[in-house]
C-alpha cells in the first residue's frame, strides 16, 4: 500500500508539472496579456505600456517566465498579481477559507442528505418516498446553478430573510464569538443549500443504484437469509458496499472544492476564489490564474490520491490486488 | 476602459417578472406611498453603495481600474478638479493659480493650513515629491505618465514656497490645468518607501487603513477582501474654495460610506430595489424594469441626458495591413464610408438595443461636453437609396441586390466587436441588416477584449470595427486616435507624415488647440475638427446612451449633472431623513 501511494505521490508531480507548463504555454499563446486591457484607452500611451511590460518581466519569452516561476514556486513563492500587486499566495490565503467553508458545507448537506435518503428510498423502490426523491433529484439534476442562484437572491430580496452578498456583518468583530457562528451561517446558507441541491440530484441517482444493485448480489441474499438484523445489514452488507462508486466520486469533489462554487459565489457575492479566478482569467492576470490552476490541480490529484487510499479499505478486491 | 457588463436576457425577463413582487416586500412594508421625515441634523449619516470588484490597490498612482479609482476619489485630492457641470476647472488644493509666459508656465498657490489625514502638514513639497519621485519616476508602473506629458517631456515643477509650486512646460499646454488633478501623495510617508524601491508594492489592498493617509474629504477605515469597503469621514478636510456646505453640515456631510463588493449586477439590483443600497447606475435596459417600481421601492429615477460613451464604426485604411489590398482601396473611399453612414439606421440603434434611452450622434464629441460640441452638425439620416447613389458614384456596381466594386469582388466585410458588450453585438446585428439593404454583406465575429485589442492595435489585421472609447472632456485627450501620428489612430496608426490633406489639417488644428489658450479660440479649432470628422468620416459614429441614476429618496445633495452623474461632490451629500409610508 505504502509503495502505492508513493508511486501515486511521484505519478502527481509529474501531472502537475504537464499541467502547469500547459497552462501556463496556453496562456502565453493567447492573444495580448495582462496590459492589453490598456491598449485600447487613448489616454495610455504604447511606450508607458511598454514601460510597465518590463517592469511586470512580461517583455521576456515565455519559457523564459516559466522557469523564473518554477524557480520561485520551489522557494515557496507563487509570483506577483499584476492587478493587486500583491503577493499571490497572500490573495489565495485569504480567499481559500470561505471557498472551502463553503464547498465543504454544502457537500456535508449533500452527502448527509442524499446517502441516508438513497439507503430508504432503495429499500422500497417506486415507492412514495422513492418517486418523490427521484422526481426532486431529476429536478435537482436539471435546474442549473445560476439559475437556483438567482432565485435564492430574489427570496432573500423579498422576503428579507437572508442577506445578499458577504460571508458576515459589516460590524461582526464587535459581537461575541457563537453570535458570530450564528451570522455566518446566516450568511452561508442560501449559498451553501443552493450548491448543496445541485449534486444532491446526483448523488441520490449514484447511490441508489447501487444499493439496488447490491440488493440483488448472492451475499446480501445469504446474509438476509441468515436472519441478520435490518441494522446490520443496512450498515455492513448494504451501505459499505454500495459506497465503492462514490468514493471515486468523492475524490473527484475534493478537486472541485476551490473552483466548483465559481457560480455561485458570484451571484451570492460569496468573497471565495471563484470571483478572483474569474477575474484574474479575464483580466490574463498570469501568475494569479497560475497559483489558483496550482491549488485546483494538487486538490484534484490529492482527491484522487485520498479516495483511492479509501478505496484499498472499503473495497477487499483491492486490498487484494494490491499486495 | 471599462465596459458595462449586461446580465443575459433571460435574467433581465426573469426580473421583469420578479421585481414587483422584491420592490414591494423586503422590509415588510407595501405601501405605494412614501414621504421623508426629515432628521434633525442633517450631519453624520451613512451612504451605502454596491461596486461590481473589490478595489486593487489603495496606491493612486498605480490605480487604472474602475473599482480602484472610485474609492481613490474618496481619499484623495489633486490641485484642480472638474466641474461635473461644464468641465470648467475648478481649484481643489490649490486656491487660485496665475498663468504667465504665454501659458507656459502656471504657479499654483495652495490653500493655507492644509493638512493630511493624520494630520501631517500638506505643502508644496508634498506636490513636488508627488511629480518628480512618483509620477516621472521610470521605475514606476504608473499609467498616469502619459497625460502628464508634453512631446513626450515631463513638466518642470520648481517648488517657490511651502505654498506656492510652479509648472513649466516646454510650450503652452492648454489641459494642463485639467490635467493637474492627478492626485497629490504625502511625501512623508512614501518618500522612503520610493527610496527603498518599493513604490510598486506600496498601500496594496492589505495595508494597514490607518497607514493609507490622503487629503481627501474621506478615510479607509476598514477593507474585508470580497466584502465590505468601509471609508470614515476625514475630520481634518479643507474643503476646497467655493464648494459651499448645505445648511446645517459640515463638509463632508455624511461620516460613512460603505461600499459593498458585489460582483453580480443582478444581485446588485435586487439589493437596491430591497432597499439596501442608496444610488444605482441604470441601464437603458433595466429602465423597463425599474420605472414600475419607483415608488414602492422609494428611489427616483434620475435621466441625466447623453453620456460621455459613444459607439462607432471604423474601417482598415492602413495601406500595410495584411487584409486584402482591394478591401482597403474599399475603405479608403470616402463614398464608401459615407454610404456606409446612410445606411445606418440610429433611431432603430437607440430604440432596439438602447430602448429608447440615447439619442444618435453626429461626430467625436460627447453632446454632454457643452464647452466643446458643435452643435451645427446633425446625425447622418437613414437613407438606404442615398447611399446606394453614393456606392455607384463611388465606383461600386450592382447586380441584382448585391454590391461589387470595379474589378468585380463581391463586397463583404467582417465585423468586429468585443464580447463583453452584449448591447454591441445587438448593435452589430442591426448593422449586419442595416447593410444588407444597400447590397453589403457583413459577417459578425465577436471576440474577447484582449483578442480585439490584439488585432487592432498590434497585428492590424481587420477590417471593420465596431467600438467604444472612453470619453473624454477635452478634445486633447484623443489626440492619440486624431493625430495621424497617433498610437490609437485606429484606421492607419502613426502614420510618418499625414497620409491624407484633411489628416493634415487635424494634425495642425490638435497642435494649435493643445497650444492655444483662450477657449473661444480652442473651440473654433475643435469645431473645424468635428467638422471635418463628419464630412470624411473616418470614424462612422452611431449612438451615446443616456445616463440614467436611481437615487434612494431619503438622500439629499443629488443634482444630475452632465459630466459627473448625480453626485456633484460627494461631500454635499446627506441623509435627509427616514422614509414613512405616506
Amino acid at each position: 500500500m505504502i509503495r502505492n501511494v508513493l508511486r501515486r505521490v511521484v505519478h502527481l508531480f509529474v501531472v502537475l508539472g504537464g499541467i502547469l507548463f500547459l497552462s501556463f504555454a496556453l496562456i502565453a499563446m493567447a492573444p495580448g496579456d495582462f496590459l492589453s486591457q490598456m491598449a485600447l484607452n487613448p489616454q495610455v500611451s504604447p511606450e508607458v505600456i511598454h514601460r510597465l511590460k518590463t517592469i511586470y518581466g512580461l517583455d521576456t519569452p515565455f519559457y523564459m517566465q516559466f522557469v523564473r516561476w518554477i524557480e520561485a514556486l520551489f522557494n515557496g513563492d507563487l509570483g506577483y498579481s499584476f492587478s493587486y500587486h500583491l503577493p499571490v499566495t497572500d490573495l489565495l490565503l485569504s480567499r481559500i477559507p470561505l471557498t472551502l467553508l463553503l464547498t465543504f458545507t454544502s457537500i456535508l448537506i449533500s452527502w448527509g442528505l442524499a446517502l441516508p435518503l438513497a439507503v430508504y428510498g432503495a429499500g422500497r423502490p417506486n415507492g412514495i418516498l422513492d418517486r418523490s426523491l427521484t422526481g426532486f433529484s431529476y429536478l435537482s439534476i436539471s435546474v442549473p446553478s445560476f439559475f437556483l442562484s438567482l432565485l435564492g437572491v430574489l427570496l432573500a430580496g423579498r422576503t428579507g430573510w437572508f442577506p445578499i452578498g458577504g460571508a458576515h456583518r459589516p460590524d461582526w468583530t464587535s459581537e461575541p464569538g457563537w453570535e458570530r457562528i450564528l451570522d455566518m451561517g446566516h450568511h452561508l446558507a442560501l449559498p451553501a443549500m443552493t450548491l448543496a441541491l445541485g449534486s444532491f440530484g446526483v448523488l441520490y441517482r449514484l447511490m441508489r443504484s447501487a444499493v439496488l444493485e447490491v440488493r440483488d448480489q448472492p451475499y446480501y441474499l445469504a446474509a438476509r437469509g441468515r436472519g441478520l438484523s435490518p441494522r446490520l445489514l443496512r450498515l455492513r452488507y448494504l451501505f459499505r458496499n454500495a459506497l465503492n462508486p462514490l468514493v471515486t466520486l468523492f475524490g473527484l469533489e475534493l478537486g472541485g472544492l476551490l473552483s466548483g462554487a465559481a457560480f455561485v459565489e458570484m451571484i451570492y457575492a460569496w468573497p471565495g476564489m471563484g470571483r478572483l479566478m474569474l477575474h484574474a482569467v479575464m483580466t490574463e492576470d498570469l501568475y494569479l490564474v497560475m497559483g489558483g490552476i496550482l491549488t485546483g490541480a494538487v486538490l484534484l490529484l490529492l482527491g484522487n490520491i485520498v479516495s483511492d487510499i479509501a478505496l484499498f479499505f472499503l473495497d477487499p478486491r483491492v486490498r487484494e490486488r494490491e499486495s | 476602459m471599462r465596459e458595462r457588463r449586461s446580465g443575459p436576457a433571460i435574467v433581465l425577463a426573469l426580473l421583469a417578472v420578479l421585481a414587483g413582487a422584491v420592490s414591494g416586500g423586503c422590509t415588510g412594508s407595501r405601501a405605494d406611498r412614501w414621504k421623508v421625515v426629515p432628521r434633525a441634523a442633517i450631519s453624520g449619516g451613512r451612504l451605502v453603495l454596491d461596486v461590481v470588484s473589490d478595489p486593487k490597490t489603495f496606491n493612486p498612482a498605480l490605480a487604472s481600474e474602475t473599482t480602484s479609482t472610485q474609492i481613490l476619489g474618496y481619499l484623495f485630492r489633486g490641485l484642480t478638479r472638474v466641474s461635473p457641470k461644464d468641465g470648467s476647472v475648478k481649484p481643489d488644493l490649490a486656491r487660485r493659480w496665475e498663468i504667465t509666459e504665454g501659458g507656459r508656465k502656471v504657479v499654483f498657490h495652495l490653500i493655507p493650513g492644509l493638512t493630511w489625514s493624520d494630520g501631517h502638514p500638506l505643502d508644496a513639497r508634498d506636490v513636488v515629491f508627488s511629480f518628480r519621485n512618483v509620477y516621472y519616476n521610470p521605475k514606476i508602473a504608473t499609467p498616469a505618465r502619459s497625460v502628464l506629458l508634453v512631446d513626450g517631456k515631463p513638466f518642470t515643477v520648481t517648488l517657490v514656497d511651502r505654498e506656492t509650486v510652479a509648472f513649466e512646460t516646454p510650450k503652452p499646454f492648454a489641459p494642463l490645468l485639467e490635467e493637474l488633478g492627478v492626485e497629490i501623495l504625502p511625501r512623508h510617508i512614501l518618500a522612503p518607501v520610493v527610496g527603498a524601491g518599493q513604490f510598486n508594492r506600496a498601500w496594496s489592498v492589505r495595508e494597514r487603513p490607518d497607514r493609507v493617509v490622503g487629503s481627501g474629504p474621506f478615510v479607509l477605515e476598514k477593507y474585508v477582501p470580497g466584502q465590505y469597503v468601509f471609508l470614515r469621514r476625514n475630520g481634518r478636510y479643507t474643503p476646497p474654495d467655493g464648494l459651499l456646505a448645505p445648511p446645517g453640515c459640515r463638509l463632508p456631510c455624511l461620516s460613512r460610506i460603505v461600499l459593498r463588493i458585489i460582483p453580480n449586477e443582478t444581485s446588485s439590483l435586487i439589493r437596491f430595489l430591497s432597499g439596501k443600497t442608496d444610488l444605482y447606475g441604470v441601464s437603458p435596459q433595466q429602465m423597463a424594469v425599474l420605472k414600475p417600481s419607483e415608488e414602492r421601492a422609494r428611489f427616483r429615477l434620475l435621466v441625466r441626458g447623453p453620456s460621455l460613451s459613444e459607439s462607432f464604426v471604423t474601417f482598415n485604411e492602413n495601406p500595410k495591413a495584411p487584409i486584402d489590398a482591394y478591401k482597403i482601396r474599399w475603405f479608403r473611399n470616402r463614398r464608401f464610408r459615407e454610404a456606409v453612414a446612410w445606411s445606418i439606421d440610429r433611431t432603430a440603434l437607440v430604440n432596439i438595443v438602447l430602448n429608447g434611452m440615447g439619442e444618435p450622434i453626429p461626430g467625436p464629441v460627447p453632446k454632454a461636453v457643452k464647452a466643446f460640441f458643435d452643435d451645427r452638425l446633425v446625425p447622418y439620416r437613414h437613407d438606404p437609396a442615398h447611399a446606394k447613389e453614393l456606392l455607384v458614384e463611388g465606383g461600386f456596381v450592382y447586380r441584382g441586390n448585391r454590391l461589387f466594386d470595379s474589378e468585380g469582388h463581391r463586397v463583404i466585410v467582417v465585423l468586429l466587436t468585443n464580447t463583453e458588450s452584449p448591447e454591441r453585438i445587438q448593435m452589430a446585428q442591426i448593422l449586419q441588416a442595416n447593410l444588407k439593404d444597400v447590397g453589403i454583406k457583413i459577417r459578425i465575429v465577436p471576440l474577447q477584449f484582449n483578442m480585439l485589442a490584439t488585432l487592432v492595435t498590434t497585428s492590424y489585421r481587420w477590417e471593420m470595427l465596431l467600438f467604444g472609447l472612453t470619453g473624454v472632456i477635452d478634445p486633447h485627450g484623443d489626440s492619440s486616435v486624431w493625430q495621424s501620428s497617433g498610437f490609437l489612430h485606429l484606421w492607419n496608426p502613426r502614420e510618418r507624415k499625414p497620409d491624407q490633406p484633411w489628416e493634415a489639417e487635424i494634425d495642425t488644428l490638435f497642435d494649435r488647440g493643445a497650444t492655444t489658450m483662450d477657449p473661444v479660440q480652442r473651440k473654433k479649432l475643435y469645431d473645424r475638427w468635428q467638422e471635418i470628422a463628419h464630412r470624411e468620416l473616418p470614424i462612422v459614429d452611431l449612438v451615446t446612451p443616456d445616463q440614467i441614476s436611481a437615487v434612494r429618496m431619503t438622500l439629499g445633495g443629488i443634482h444630475p449633472t452632465p459630466l459627473g452623474g448625480v453626485v456633484p461632490h460627494i461631500t454635499q451629500v446627506y441623509q435627509r431623513g427616514v422614509l414613512t409610508p405616506a
